[in-house]
């Protein structure tokens, strides 16, 4: 489709429910509702919170409670998430392995069922390095899929609902110069995330890594837990009840949790058994690239963290040794 | 069920904790139905000595007689919650401790050290047992409001024991550290909804620090990295939390 023809395609998505996309805050690009293609952010590198926050908020009601009874909050409605890149996509499927397994957690299945995705070719610059962690590009995980390769958009279709929206003329067949130039612009995009980080292996090495290395990795960690809230994929969650002063009704609250904070393994009685940023950060580069790799490679950890830790660095010197 | 005795008392501070209980309007009745308040002079002349089953207690501690009469409160009362930062960690009167003496204080404001006896400012638990804070300066209304109701309930409230960064994430602001101004988010307990920072300002660290887990020396680090001079540093740190020990120290 032609770029002009943009404007025309989000009106129709705004008829499937509210849009969620990109908007410029200052120096930051964050996902909220817009109301027109004007306050969308076409162009941009990496939000700051993922746009998992709309399948799993940062703090959410989940249920309400009277002392009888329960009923639990469910949030139904329709809504277009746009504009997301590649590795968010990623981030989403990778969160998908967790909470759409046996038992599914409703929450977010009805909401990952409700909202439709539109993907967008993105702007990598220097901190991207998806490449290494095979989540540049979105095999699946949306429902349309927007490349740029100049004056117009490729798009891929990937599913029913997102085939609906493409029936309208201003869509044409792809042409084999259309493939040659869509194939110009991955190569393009590829060739320029330029930052690698060897992952091979690199769960031995995490796990044989000495406390001597750990404590020179982590001396500047603030424990600030920015790194986990800023990560698309990132799962873990606490629960937490706040009563009425009545204590009998109230509600049962979700937040976003993160394991670079102390409670995170706090258990009964006061023991942790990730009482430093040693033990918490050995763990969290387990869980992202330990096993199978559940880092999408976006760089938000690195660009967000206040006391300005590499996770490519860190991983770096993992491999090392020293 | 019996009402919970209540008693809210107040020593060296501005009196801002025991304002903010009084500015809960749209709850206060219902929190005074719950509760029975035995002493609250900040909000009625009628006081009942009495035992109590939590006293909340506001301000440091600076003189003989208000150790003595904590260690009655506490005496007293089955528990004790400290209220703001001068209860929990001595306030902002506690900023010069280890540098300037209490007697040359004495001797700078009254012309003599010998006008009364007084004490470096200490928080509560310099002198009796405190089993829960609700810092702050002063401290959030609702987090107040929360904590009574979990103690209605017979639980110990939540103590929210992670940094301001993790609300400003949740907020989706950027980061002000990051921006170029001293921000002490990283080592100041949540709790906040991030309210400074989510106005683009600095967080001042009014809530003290998360004992035990703030990494002082890390962020001390940081913000050396980030180009702040020492002496500015250490003033900011010293400014709410100068009697945690990893910042009396600091040189």
């Amino acid at each position: 489709m032609a770029k002009a023809d943009l404007p025309k395609l989000f009106r129709t998505l705004a008829k499937y429910g509210p849009v969620v996309a990109p908007v410029r805050v200052g120096e930051n690009v964050v996902f909220r509702e817009v109301t027109s293609l004007e306050e969308v952010e076409l162009e941009y590198t990496r939000s700051l919170t993922p746009p998992k926050k709309l399948f799993l908020g940062p703090q959410e009601e989940i249920l309400k409670f009277d002392g009888e009874k329960y009923e639990e909050v469910f949030e139904d409605g329709k809504a277009v998430l746009f504009g997301v890149h590649a590795c968010d996509i990623n981030g989403l499927l990778k969160l998908d392995e967790i909470y759409l397994d046996s038992p599914q957690d409703e929450y977010y299945a009805r909401r990952r069922e409700n909202v439709m995705i539109v993907g967008m070719s993105c702007v990598p610059d220097e901190r991207c390095f998806c490449t290494s962690t095979g989540s540049s590009y979105a095999y699946g995980g949306f429902d349309l899929f927007l490349h740029d390769i100049g004056r117009e958009y490729v798009v891929r279709v990937r599913t029913e609902r997102g085939y609906e929206f493409t029936k309208d003329g201003y869509f044409k067949r792809m042409e084999e110069k259309d493939f040659l130039a869509f194939k110009k612009a991955e190569e393009k995009k590829v060739r320029s995330i330029k930052r690698k980080v060897d992952l091979a292996g690199i769960g031995d090495l995490i796990d044989v890594t000495p406390k001597s290395l750990w404590e020179e990795l982590t001396a500047k960690c603030l424990a600030c837990g920015s790194c986990n809230l800023v990560c698309p994929t990132c799962q873990c969650y606490d629960v937490l009840d706040v009563l009425e002063l009545d204590i009998r009704s109230g509600s049962r609250i979700r937040r976003w949790d993160s394991c670079m904070l102390k409670r995170h393994a706090l258990v009964a009685g006061g023991g942790n058994f990730r009482p430093t940023v040693v033990e918490r950060t050995a763990n969290r580069l387990s869980c992202k690239v330990g096993g199978e790799i559940r880092c999408v490679g976006c760089g938000r950890c690195t660009v967000y963290c206040p006391a300005k830790i590499d996770l490519v660095e860190m991983l770096e010197r993992i491999r090392v040794g020293a | 069920m019996k009402k919970p005795r209540v008693g809210i008392f107040g020593f060296t501070g501005c009196a801002g904790d025991q304002l903010m209980i009084l500015n809960l309007e749209d709850e206060l009745l219902d929190l005074v139905g719950a509760l029975d308040i035995k002493s609250f002079t900040m909000a009625s002349s009628l006081v009942e000595d009495d035992e109590y089953d939590v006293a909340f207690v506001e301000g440091s501690i600076t003189t003989p007689k208000q150790k003595e009469k904590l260690e009655q409160i506490r005496n007293k009362s089955k528990l004790l919650v400290a209220i703001g930062d001068c209860a929990a960690w001595g306030g902002v009167q506690a900023s010069c401790n280890g540098i300037v003496s209490v007697s040359k204080k004495m001797v700078e404001v009254y012309g003599s050290r010998n006008v009364w006896e007084i004490y470096e400012s200490k928080p509560l638990s310099a002198y009796v047992k405190v089993d829960f804070v609700l810092p702050g300066c002063p401290i959030e209304k609702e987090e107040f409001l929360r904590a009574a109701t979990s103690l209605l309930h017979g639980d110990i409230p939540e103590a929210v024991d992670y940094p301001v960064c993790v609300e400003c994430k949740l907020r989706e602001n950027g980061c002000v550290l990051l921006e170029g101004r001293l921000c002490l988010g990283p080592i100041t307990p949540g709790g906040c909804k991030a309210r400074c920072p989510s106005l683009g300002v600095d967080c001042i660290g009014c809530r003290g620090v998360i004992d035990g887990e703030s990494r002082i020396k890390s962020a001390i680090e940081v913000f050396k990295e980030a180009g702040f001079e020492k002496d500015y540093v250490k003033k900011r740190l010293r400014m709410f939390a100068a009697n945690y020990p990893e910042i009396l120290e600091v040189k």
